[in-house]
């Protein structure tokens, strides 16, 4: 849990600057499509690792349904940090 | 399965009401029906232990009322709802009907 | 082919949720707040504190009926769970129903010792409105919840349909742009949290499944007790034999349990005829144990404190069961999922709400007349703001009343919870009295400071006021303490929002004038 929740927002974040709407808001730019693509991967890759680091800890059951709750919240946290930057 | 009324001929208000009550009956009375069908199809029918074949009815039905609340709005007419809602209906009530007359049980 | 469905979809979604929107909205709170169950009920009886003892608090009960419950039909102990502190005992005399459990129960502490806490149904009361609702009888509550529940189900689908761009909108919220931030702020809530919202659906069905959905029952069995023996392993209640026979350890059947279930706790005692030779101990294991426990019982032999026959093993579909009922009550989660179950309700809450609130601000734009709407976009607009800020401030008055009622007037259970519809009314009221806007802002200050009030009536008329709860390090106190601060703060932030609105859509339309000009 300690160690699940900052990757995972890492992870969101990944994605989240893999999008050239984001992009525009948070870098003030919009990044080459190759660039782009190795965020949403290193995005992806992020979030598998959380995955499996709950269900490291937790087992598959209780890994899981915590996996899932701290997804939604690492995923609120993320489009509240980009829309820190949009009203800026 | 879903097929689009492409511009359908503009409705009048009161065949426009019609038509919404007669999909939310299918959705809601014909919901129920069908999943109450196919539970006590799958209590009679599934080869598992009686209370696990109960179960996996309940638990299955939920879905079933779901898909056709949702198939009672997506195709293209009310009356095509309601011929969904029998082409649904039709094989888990003959089940049913020779599971309790007929063979089985 | 793709756009006729969307529309249709849409136009589903847009009329079930406003249906069923506001009876789903008081449906999540309540059910959002049920997770943190005990804990309201430890705020709501300060009376009670220190440790958890499990076998103290067990004996100390059933010491306690002997003396004052010879010849019942039934005793029962409500052991505390790792979360709460107290045990509840109560008994059944003759000829009682188990509506009437009531009039004889009580506390029992850590030490065994039968507590006076103020008379209170506590977080039980928010939990119980989930599902049945309050006022009804219990069946047609839950009849009008699980129809919601189906349809809310129904709109979760036709929602993710209609949604045309969920992973290009994923991190998408923008504020202070009208009918767009309300539709962003619904979008937002739904997909981010939508597994738990999926789950927490269609587990709910499930948790009341026999009564929705029973015909398998009949399908299958002749007699439904049947079914229920081959679900439950419950066996016939025992007859009195009319010999006494004093009872066998209580504290070791609680070992034995304790040795079957690999170190599981106990959470529920059943003794029918106390007393009586044929009487017979029935220990159900806590049901925070694990995700999937669900009423598992062993029974006893009370004269003899032997183990007797066991339950049925369960089969696939009953383990599914289980666990989907034990995943949308959450009951086996610690405390940092338990939090993470709270913020995706609380998710869930904001989804109605926001949900509710798109639908008038949808149609405000379209109205003829903006400044006079037909009565149907009214009384939509005006039961949103009584229920969004209604229902909160309601619970807000519930945990006043608890108290500021003095303890021992009668039926004080049952004014604590008039006071939260009294509360909810009173805003409701209050809102249909006032011009729109100034009613929504109004009602979410009022709100506001009901929540404020909380912590600070606490303070005033008990000894566990949050600063010496701080100092104590009581942190459940705390925690409750900070929430209503947290929520009050919410609520007043939503109210100076909306205050400062109108100013800014004036602003707007001169700066439109002036570009006009």
């Amino acid at each position: 849990m300690v160690l699940c929740l900052p990757i995972a927002i890492v992870g969101f974040m990944g994605l989240c600057l893999g999008m050239s709407r984001h992009q525009r808001d948070v870098l003030g730019r919009v990044l080459s499509p190759m660039r782009s693509a190795l965020c949403k991967a290193f995005g992806w890759t992020a979030l598998a690792s959380s995955f499996a680091l709950a269900i490291a800890r937790d087992g598959a059951a209780m890994g899981a349904v915590y996996w899932a709750g701290m997804l939604s919240l690492a995923a609120v946290l993320v489009a509240l940090w980009t829309t820190w930057f949009s009203r800026r | 399965m879903f097929r689009d009324r492409s511009q359908p001929p503009k409705p009048t208000l009161r065949s426009a009401s019609f038509a919404i009550t007669s999909r939310a009956l299918v959705a809601l009375i014909g919901g129920y029906l069908s999943a109450a069908l196919y539970t006590a199809a799958m209590a009679r029918w599934l080869p598992i232990a009686r209370v696990e074949a109960v179960m996996t009815g309940m638990l299955s039905s939920f879905a079933i009322y779901a898909c056709v609340a949702i198939m009672a709005f997506a195709v293209g007419t009310a009356k095509r709802a309601w011929m969904w809602l029998a082409v649904i209906c039709v094989p888990p009530a003959i089940a049913l009907y020779l599971s309790i007359h007929g063979v089985g049980a | 082919m793709k756009e006729g469905l969307r529309q249709s979809m849409a136009w589903l979604h847009t009329w079930v949720g406003l249906l069923f929107g506001w009876l789903l909205f008081a449906v999540f709170v309540t059910g959002t707040t049920a997770y943190f169950q005990d804990e309201i009920t430890r705020w709501m009886q300060p009376e009670i504190a220190g440790e958890r003892n499990l076998d103290a608090s067990a004996e100390g009960a059933l010491a306690y009926m002997k003396t004052h419950a010879q010849g019942a039909e039934s005793w029962t102990i409500q052991l505390p769970n790792e979360r709460s502190v107290a045990a509840m005992g109560y008994w059944k005399e003759k000829g009682e129903t188990f509506r009437q459990w009531r009039d004889h129960a009580f506390m029992v502490d850590g030490q065994g010792r039968k507590v006076d806490a103020r008379d209170t149904t506590g977080g039980w009361l928010l939990y119980r409105l989930h599902f049945d609702l309050h006022y009804v009888p219990v069946l047609w509550g839950r009849w009008a919840v699980g129809l919601a529940a189906m349809f809310m189900l129904v709109a979760i689908v036709s929602g993710v349909i209609t949604h045309k761009k969920i992973f290009a909108d994923f991190f998408t919220m923008r504020f202070g742009k009208g009918q767009r931030s309300w539709l962003d702020a619904h979008n937002l809530t739904a997909v981010l949290a939508l597994p738990f919202h999926f789950m927490i659906t269609y587990t709910g069905l499930v948790t009341l499944m026999s009564q929705y959905m029973p015909w398998g029952i009949p399908a299958a069995y002749e007699h439904p007790a049947d079914y229920y023996r081959d679900h439950l392993g419950a066996g016939e209640p025992p007859k009195r034999s009319g010999i006494e026979a004093p009872m066998a350890s209580l504290s070791d059947m609680i070992r034995q349990a304790r040795e079957h279930w690999q170190g599981a706790e106990p959470g529920f005692i059943a003794i029918a005829l106390p007393g009586d030779a044929h009487a017979v101990v029935k220990i159900t294991q806590d049901t925070g144990a694990a995700m999937g426990t669900r009423g598992e019982t062993l029974s006893f032999d009370a004269a003899t404190g032997a183990m007797r026959r066991l339950p049925p093993v369960k089969g696939g579909a009953s383990q599914t069961e289980s666990v989907m009922v034990g995943l949308h009550a959450g009951r086996f989660a610690p405390l940092a999922l338990r939090w993470l179950y709270f913020f995706s309700g609380v998710m869930g809450s904001a989804m109605v709400a926001t949900g509710l609130v798109l639908w008038t601000a949808k149609r405000r734009q379209q109205l003829p007349d903006p400044l006079r709407p037909h009565v149907g976009f009214r009384l939509v607009e005006k039961l949103n703001i009584a229920t969004i800020s209604g229902l909160p401030c309601g619970i807000a008055v519930y945990f006043i009343a608890n108290r500021l009622l003095p303890t021992g007037i009668p039926a004080r259970v049952a004014w604590e919870a008039h006071w939260l519809f009294i509360g909810w009314g009173g805003v409701m009221l209050y809102v249909f009295l006032r011009p729109p806007r100034r009613a929504w802002v109004e009602a979410l200050a009022i709100a506001a400071t009901a929540f404020l009030a909380v912590p600070l009536v606490d303070a005033a008329t008990t000894d566990r006021g949050m600063l010496r709860s701080l100092l104590a390090g009581d942190l459940v106190f705390v925690a409750f303490d900070a929430c209503m601060l947290v929520t009050a703060a919410a609520f007043g932030w939503a109210a100076w929002t909306v205050h400062r609105r109108p100013a800014a859509t004036r602003h707007a339309t001169r700066r439109g004038k002036e570009a006009v000009a």
